[in-house]
């Protein structure tokens, strides 16, 4: 059985004055097992961050889930009552590093008392213990907690900040963590750091990552597995190997195309064609084909069912016959 | 050579940034350190470097918005801070910027074609606003205009906000334009568009750009589709290293551009390293 199980799910945001409803994901399944790392990559508006904040049921109005089951080894966490959810499951179970994660700290607290502040939100008030689980954590992070506990968010760079964040998510040793562009804002550098620090994560705590990101370039150095994200649908789910190399879906293909690398020609490196869709706009049949350079006239009323090729799952009409 | 034989020079700028630290003590940050850069006319220069080795006090310097602790920043030869009148004038008009984000440097309250004209009118009054914001989105690649002139900006995707941003810069017809690559908030995959602009704006007229960013991989598919121009890697606000792109990524003399090297994430290079450890 994965450890996550998102079934079908569907979140809506409201708007009221225009009187729609624009819907940000639209029937996602996926799963997650146990002791991966899992990419999860698609342009802003897909849906990413979205997904991450249903999973943990931080969904405010005007968004609304609308349907669909988030299966937590076999619990559907949607079903929970929010009393429940938040004593067995937010941050004990699952944590989240929120995206801009630059931003998310008071900055009238020290670090030590954001680690305070996040324990006794779940009840646990024993002040020294806490600063000792906090100490590992931060430890672990490669920050050192004599020297960081007690500065202000202002005082420490964004790598640093980011580490904190990561730190807090680990605060009740969690079996999975969601990260939401955990690298964004920092430079190449930086960024290596962090990814280094995702994987060790994984392989010495065993901790399960669900890695948000929009920069496909960078999914091969952390994550074994990538669930590709397009206006709120899955377009297709492979090993990151797999997807890379040979990517399935027009979608991946154009994706990977637009990522300059050291040593390609500049002529191989092209952006994807047209603009990201108007979510405001439904899309008739499949939501990439205004962009697709394959498309047929099947795409532009009828939504691509799933195909399950050699282990990967792509949403395409091209793989229909 | 003569100084005037560039359009924008540096000559040994220094910009300190003087700290209080306590009661009596100083800390100062060195932003930038005795840099020399040389900028004519249809120059590419692509500035390379991790978040705070000053790429873009740099910029700021070249366009006259941070004065030199020491050293000389000049335009045509003449000092930058020391304009006055209509030849200040000149250099306002001369060397523009696309500012970093797109979604805040964008007036909410006016639309694409208001942005547009109040520059437009700024420089030249004489001219048909509306006919020129036109001429300008076409040359970004907004096409048809009229269909974007009375959008907002928050109607309009990160990448087309790009595109009005860098349009905006080029209202008072520029020789050289500073643009500071987003590092947040914009997708990866909407940056080799963003480049792509530059490039179709520099076939189309004369125009010099430096191109600030943290990317050596956009850096060199900048330099390689525009066929001229150098790269220059800054670190701690000093110039470590500057020349062909493809040179010296192949070859990197200094420590800190290997680092850099490393650190590009490189769809190809990982393929690569696979195939060899399989």
């Amino acid at each position: 059985m994965p450890l996550l199980s998102v079934r079908n799910l569907n979140v809506e945001y409201r708007l009221p004055d225009l009187k729609i409803a624009v819907k940000a994901l639209k029937g996602v399944s996926m799963d997650i097992n146990k002791g991966e790392i899992v990419s999860i990559v698609g342009e802003s508006g897909s849906g990413k961050s979205t997904l991450a904040l249903a999973i943990m049921r931080m969904l405010k109005p005007p968004a609304v889930i609308k349907g669909g089951n988030v299966y937590y080894n076999g619990v559907d966490l949607l079903s929970l009552s929010e009393h429940e959810f938040n004593l067995k499951y937010k941050w004990v179970k699952v944590s989240m590093v929120p995206q801009a994660s630059q931003n998310i700290f008071n900055p009238t607290m020290r670090v030590k008392d954001h680690f305070l502040d996040t324990a006794r939100a779940h009840g646990i008030s024993d002040e020294a213990d806490v600063l000792k689980r906090a100490s590992e954590v931060l430890e672990f992070t490669k920050l050192d907690p004599a020297r960081v506990f007690n500065l202000y968010p202002h005082q420490l760079s964004g790598g640093m900040k980011q580490r904190v964040a990561i730190a807090l998510s680990l605060l009740l040793n969690p079996e999975l963590v969601i990260m939401d562009e955990p690298t964004a804002a920092l430079d190449v550098v930086t960024q290596m750091e962090i990814l280094k620090l995702v994987k060790m994560i994984n392989e010495e705590l065993g901790t399960t990552i669900i890695f948000i990101t929009h920069d496909i370039s960078i999914v091969p150095m952390v994550a074994s597995r990538v669930v590709v994200l397009y206006n709120g649908e899955v377009m297709e789910i492979g090993p990151t190997e797999d997807v890379i190399i040979d990517p399935k879906h027009p979608y991946t293909k154009a994706l990977v195309q637009s990522t300059p690398s050291l040593s390609s020609s500049p002529e191989e490196v092209r952006p994807i064609p047209g603009e990201p869709p108007n979510p405001l706009e439904d899309i008739q049949g499949c939501p990439f084909w205004p962009r697709c350079q394959y498309a047929m006239d099947v795409c532009k009323v009828e939504k691509p069912r799933e195909y399950n090729i050699n282990g990967r799952v792509v949403r395409c009409h091209l793989y229909g016959k | 050579m003569g100084s005037d034989e560039y359009l924008v020079e540096l000559r040994d700028v220094c910009v300190y940034f003087t700290e209080r630290v306590g009661l009596f003590g100083k800390r100062v940050t060195k932003a930038l350190d005795h840099v020399n850069l040389g900028i004519r006319d249809n120059d590419v220069i692509a500035v390379v470097g991790e978040s705070g080795a000053g790429k873009t006090t740099m910029g700021r310097v070249i366009l006259g918005l941070q004065r030199p602790t020491s050293g000389l920043a000049l335009f045509k030869g003449k000092d930058i801070y020391s304009l006055k009148g209509r030849e200040f004038e000149e250099f306002r008009r001369s060397v523009q910027w696309v500012p970093q984000d797109p979604y805040s440097s964008l007036d909410p309250s006016l639309t694409v074609g208001e942005q547009l004209m109040a520059p437009i009118r700024r420089w030249n009054s004489k001219v048909n606003a509306e006919a020129k914001a036109e001429e300008l989105l076409r040359l970004v690649g907004l096409v048809p205009p009229s269909f974007y002139m009375n959008k907002y900006p928050h109607q309009l995707s990160g990448g087309q906000r790009q595109r009005v941003a860098i349009a905006r810069s080029l209202a008072s017809n520029p020789r050289l334009i500073v643009a500071d690559e987003p590092v947040t908030m914009i997708d990866s995959s909407l940056r080799i568009g963003f480049i792509n602009t530059f490039i179709e704006l520099m076939r189309r007229s004369s125009l010099s750009l430096v191109f600030i960013t943290h990317d050596l991989a956009l850096a060199r598919v900048l330099l390689l589709k525009s066929g001229r121009g150098r790269v220059v890697i800054l670190r701690n606000g000093r110039i470590v290293e500057e020349g062909d792109i493809n040179e010296i990524i192949s070859n990197p003399k200094d420590e800190y551009t290997k680092i850099l090297i490393n650190a590009a994430p490189d769809l190809k290079r990982w393929l690569k390293n696979r195939e060899e450890s399989v």
